[in-house]
């Protein structure tokens, strides 16, 4: 049997934006943060895969971000920013197995055969969704996206949405910042709103 | 005018300073307006040189173990203050100093005091004959190298934070993610001595085996100097470039293997 998915949670976070924020989603849950640009919404994100120096905690479960090696709570709480970097010359480079993604790669409207491809050719949109898949094919139970759908049509982000809300059953938590209110309103189980230095649920609507 | 064993008179300095006039020439055809920064710099290349021979002459007179380690102290206060200077954007505070500053006094400091006790055996050992002119020679190739490798990995990491933030998020450790561009900046800043010691010989003579051979001593000697002087150069380069380039990058990051570039200083006006 294998255990649950943990639970992620921070308290009493302090970023160079502000603070203290405080977040919990349950295992399967996606939690959508709102806000107006240059509030921190990305700075809270890097804070909680540890990225940037902060106060405060974060947990996953019972595993406390301080005590956890860093590349280790790196590869369970993954940030993907909306404008991911790729340091190697070809797509394939990237990612331990690129052989295996066929079936992410297809749901996402790529070429399959792009593994050969040199980053350079790539456009923004896909390099935005190959950035998610590079993500996910981790298997982490943790995934923060900064605007995952910011450089996409609307036609790729309704399938890059239901590609990442499928994530959710195998118990993969999501916590997405997005600046499209309706998108909010379609993927979030819990809406979240960061301003005037805190984390407010959003009003209902 | 000087026949064997030079020596020369400052008639002689005089008429080599005359060539300064190309350098005049030129900036006034061009409006360069180098004119004035050429004649300041051309005084102070002769104040500075006549105050050394002063100095030196007084050290190499009393041979005093206390100022010849304070004038060791000096050239290599001066050797990281100089390396600072040269790097565009340098660790913040006092590490901007101290990163290059101890590494170019570590490989300095070993490899004169390796000369010292192995190869040259002056009476004392610390000679400030001998352990002056090397330090001298050995810092002017150092400060370049250690400039080059910390300015190029600063360049680097600030250029290719997003590559390299990439990796980190998907759990590769710092070190990894630094590799290359540790790498790079570790050529750069070795490639110019690696460069000196392929055409030494071939396209240049060396200033200082030339200055022997002007004032009378055979090639052969000149050579055995020569080589000893630019096998040390290398060394020391090779020892200073490790250290600055590895402290620098352990600066770059904390105990949470994230890439720090609030730690450097802001971009020089």
């Amino acid at each position: 049997m294998t255990a649950p998915p943990p639970a992620f949670r921070c308290a009493g976070i302090y970023t160079a934006a502000g603070g203290p924020f405080d977040l919990a989603a349950a295992p399967g849950q996606c939690l959508t943060i709102m806000g107006p640009s240059g509030v921190g919404k990305s700075l809270l994100l890097r804070a909680l895969a540890d990225l940037d120096p902060h106060r405060g905690d974060v947990f996953l479960g019972a595993q406390q971000q301080s005590l956890v090696a860093p590349h280790r709570w790196r590869q369970q709480v993954v940030y993907v920013p909306a404008a991911a970097g790729w340091w190697a010359e070809t797509v394939a480079e990237h990612f331990s197995d690129f052989k295996v993604l066929a079936d992410d790669l297809h749901a996402l409207g790529l070429p399959v055969d792009c593994g050969t491809w040199p980053v350079a050719r790539l456009s923004s949109g896909e390099r935005q969704r190959l950035s998610l898949v590079r993500a996910v094919a981790l298997g982490s139970p943790v995934l923060l996206l900064d605007e995952p759908t910011s450089n996409l049509d609307a036609e790729s982000a309704l399938a890059t949405e239901a590609w990442l809300l499928a994530r959710r059953q195998a118990g993969v938590t999501l916590i997405w910042v997005t600046h499209d209110a309706a998108q909010a309103l379609r993927v979030a189980d819990v809406r979240l709103v960061l301003e005037h230095g805190g984390l407010h649920e959003a009003a209902h609507g | 005018m000087a026949e064997n064993g030079m020596h020369l008179t400052y008639v002689d300095i005089g008429l080599a300073a005359l060539l300064l006039l190309v350098h005049a020439g030129l900036s006034i055809r061009f409006q360069l307006k180098l004119a004035r920064p050429l004649a300041i710099a051309a005084v102070r290349m002769v104040v500075q040189l006549s105050l050394l021979a002063v100095v030196l002459q007084w050290l190499f007179d009393t041979e005093s173990a206390l100022a010849t380690a304070l004038t060791v102290l000096v050239m290599l206060g001066f050797a990281a203050w100089e390396t600072w200077r040269r790097i565009s954007r340098p660790l913040a505070g006092r590490a901007g100093y101290l990163v290059p500053g101890g590494a170019i006094a570590v490989a300095g400091l070993t490899t004169l005091g390796y000369a010292l006790l192995t190869q040259l055996s002056p009476k004392p050992w610390y000679a400030p004959r001998y352990a002056v002119p090397i330090l001298g020679m050995i810092l002017g190739s150092v400060m370049n190298a250690v400039a080059l490798g910390i300015d190029n990995l600063t360049q680097n990491a600030l250029r290719e934070r997003v590559n390299i933030e990439a990796q980190l998020v998907l759990g590769r450790r710092f070190e990894d993610a630094m590799r290359t561009h540790l790498q790079r900046a570790m050529r750069t800043a070795l490639l110019p001595t690696l460069n000196l010691m392929a055409a030494t010989g071939l396209v240049m003579i060396p200033g200082m085996m030339t200055g022997q051979i002007l004032t009378g001593q055979s090639p052969q000697e000149a050579i055995k100097y020569q080589m000893m002087i630019i096998l040390l150069v290398a060394g020391a380069t090779a020892l200073a470039v490790f250290l600055a380039v590895m402290g620098t990058l352990r600066l770059l990051t904390d105990d949470r293997e994230r890439l720090r570039l609030d730690r450097l200083a802001g971009e020089r006006k």
